[in-house]
């Protein structure tokens, strides 16, 4: 179908695309969104802000995403659900009394990491439609558990009396800092998978994906590996939804529903399920285009759905198209 | 005599009411190449599936290296020793040829799950993967991508990660398929290198790789063993002559 596009693009020469695809250009697009905060406040724009740390936010529950999605082929429909527990690991927290961020966000971390993990066990029994299906069906397990917690506002959700202290101090009150603490934990999430990536471990995950009878032909178990990979994927969408909590002093069981799932997954795609850092690609376009797009019309999903098509259409993402390199 | 490394005791496998393994035994001793023949149906892959661990037989029991394995999966059996070349080429497309190689040595060389050390820092590995792949002439491809490497070139690709594996048995499922003439010449000299240090059971439909390579020939029809023997036994059998070779009888 469309080989003959693709066949033009490898003729064409770019000396762009190994570096659009390496882990720096990784640290350049979070460099950009680090700059984004500072030039809002000098230029009085304190929408942008909010909006920049948003990206953030969502790029790195994108980047969890896209690690066992595009790097290990697996198609999760319920990523929105550690991602939820994760905000509501604050909520729940701050109740408790615990509302440091140094205890909540390894919490968070835990409690996403414990749902994949132990819902891992199930879904990575199955492969394909079936592995997609099982992941939404037990992630809308997971959201109306939650709509029915009545103690924490059920289906209204709850708002967060303040955001997390750092080691006691309110330093987070301030959009300014809590902005750079989002990218900061981008950043560093950025560098870490990348780094599993590279690793021992992370060659096996990524051959999984392209060849798991091979896999298996020379001694690789692929269910105890992907295991893994799911659970520190979830741990991480958790402390995406950490920030969320704390970002919007709000939790709500719609921090888990399917459609934010579905969110995350267009963010990823259009990153080009390639390099981790094309989720923070996917989600900066995603973010803006629907506040763009809401602006000119209640009804701004009609257009992003068929912009949406068209971009996966042209195939590889949008880095990949704009800017010249392709994948593989 | 020595232990076989690997054998078949009495191998049944029934696809529905299609009997496609009818009470196969055969062995392969240590450092001896066993071919197994026959023409197109006669089970030769399902029985290689059934020695692999991809499918399980429905009666009779697979040895290998001393052990029951008939009920230990693919990777199981990896682990134990057992290598495998496919087919149709099965390597990962997106690595490149080196990194394919030290994937197969990682998996002989401590735990996997190591996270945060890169993997190719590990010199061990990387320079055990450039050896193998330097033994089968693929030195100066190590940085390409498998996936565009050559037919032939792959096929060599895989006998490197069998290799670096230090396999007790490689069992090879057609290796001169599809290749052209110079490089089925190159791979079973290659194979022929190997000879008395590695076993092997090869299933190949080119009758002169075959004479070439094996020290014993098992004739499969119809599921069943037809004849087992010397490459002469084989070649002087009537039977086989008949159901079998008839005019591929040149060699």
């Amino acid at each position: 179908m469309a080989t003959a596009p693709a066949a033009n693009d490898n003729a064409r020469p770019s000396r762009l695309g190994p570096f659009l695809r390496s882990p720096a250009f990784g640290l350049v697009l979070v460099a950009l969104l680090a700059a984004a905060p500072a030039a809002a406040v000098l230029l009085g724009q304190p929408f942008w802000l909010t909006m920049a740390t948003r990206v953030a936010i969502f790029a790195l529950a994108a980047l969890s995403l896209s690690f066992i999605l595009g790097q290990g082929g697996l198609v999760s429909f319920g990523h929105a659900a550690p991602f939820g527990i994760g905000a509501y690991a604050v909520l729940i927290l701050a109740d408790l009394g615990f509302t440091d961020a140094l205890v909540a966000f390894p919490v968070a971390f835990l409690a996403g990491a414990l749902f994949s993990g132990v819902t891992g066990t199930v879904a990575l029994r199955t492969r394909g439609v079936y592995f997609i299906m099982i992941t939404l069906a037990l992630a809308q397990m997971a959201f109306f558990t939650f709509t029915s917690l009545s103690a924490y506002g059920g289906d209204d959700g709850m708002t967060l009396w303040a955001r997390s202290t750092v080691a006691g101090q309110k330093w987070l009150k301030n959009d300014l800092t809590f902005a750079y603490l989002a990218i900061g934990l981008l950043a560093l999430f950025l560098v870490l998978g990348n780094r599993v990536l590279a690793s021992r471990f992370g060659r096996v995950f990524r051959g999984l994906k392209e060849n798991e009878s091979r896999l298996a032909a020379l001694g690789y178990d692929a269910y105890p590996v992907r295991l893994v990979a799911y659970a520190l994927a979830g741990g991480v969408a958790a402390v995406a939804g950490a920030l969320l909590a704390n970002q919007t002093e709000f939790v709500s069981p719609a921090y888990m529903a399917w459609q934010r799932s579905g969110d995350l997954i267009v963010m990823v795609v259009l990153g080009g399920l390639g390099p981790l850092h094309g989720a923070i690609v996917g989600a900066a376009v995603v973010l803006v285009v629907e506040e763009t797009l809401s602006h000119l019309t209640e009804h701004w999903k009609i257009i992003f759905g068929p912009l949406l098509i068209l971009i996966v259409l042209l195939r590889g993402g949008l880095i990949a198209r704009i800017l010249g390199g392709r994948r593989g | 005599m020595a232990d076989p490394i690997l054998k078949l005791d009495d191998l049944s496998k029934n696809f529905g009411a299609l009997p496609v393994t009818r009470h196969v035994s055969l062995e392969v001793l240590p450092g001896e190449i066993h071919a197994v023949i026959g023409p197109n149906g006669a089970g030769k892959t399902t029985l290689i599936n059934q020695i692999s661990g991809v499918l399980k037989p429905d009666r009779g029991r697979v040895l290998f290296a001393g052990q029951d394995v008939t009920r230990l999966g693919v990777a199981a059996r990896a682990r134990l020793g057992l290598a495998r070349i496919f087919q149709i080429s099965s390597v990962v497309a997106g690595f490149s040829a080196q990194e394919n190689v030290a994937l197969a040595a990682q998996a002989k060389a401590g735990s996997s799950f190591r996270f945060l050390k890169p993997a190719r820092a590990d010199r061990a590995i990387e320079d055990k993967a450039a050896e193998s792949l330097a033994a089968v002439g693929l030195a100066r491809r190590a940085d390409v991508a498998a996936a565009l490497l050559s037919h032939g070139e792959k096929r060599a690709l895989e006998l490197a990660m069998a290799l670096v594996q230090a396999p007790r048995l490689v069992l090879l499922d057609e290796p001169m398929a599809g290749t052209g003439k110079a490089e089925t010449e190159r791979l079973t000299e290659l194979l022929a290198g190997l000879r008395g240090r590695l076993p092997m059971l090869l299933i190949e439909h080119d009758m002169a790789t075959v004479f070439a390579l094996a020290d014993r020939i098992t004739v499969l029809v119809e599921g069943a063993v037809a004849a087992s023997g010397s490459p002469e036994a084989i070649r002087n059998d009537p039977v086989v002559r008949r159901a079998y070779l008839g005019e591929d009888a040149h060699a």
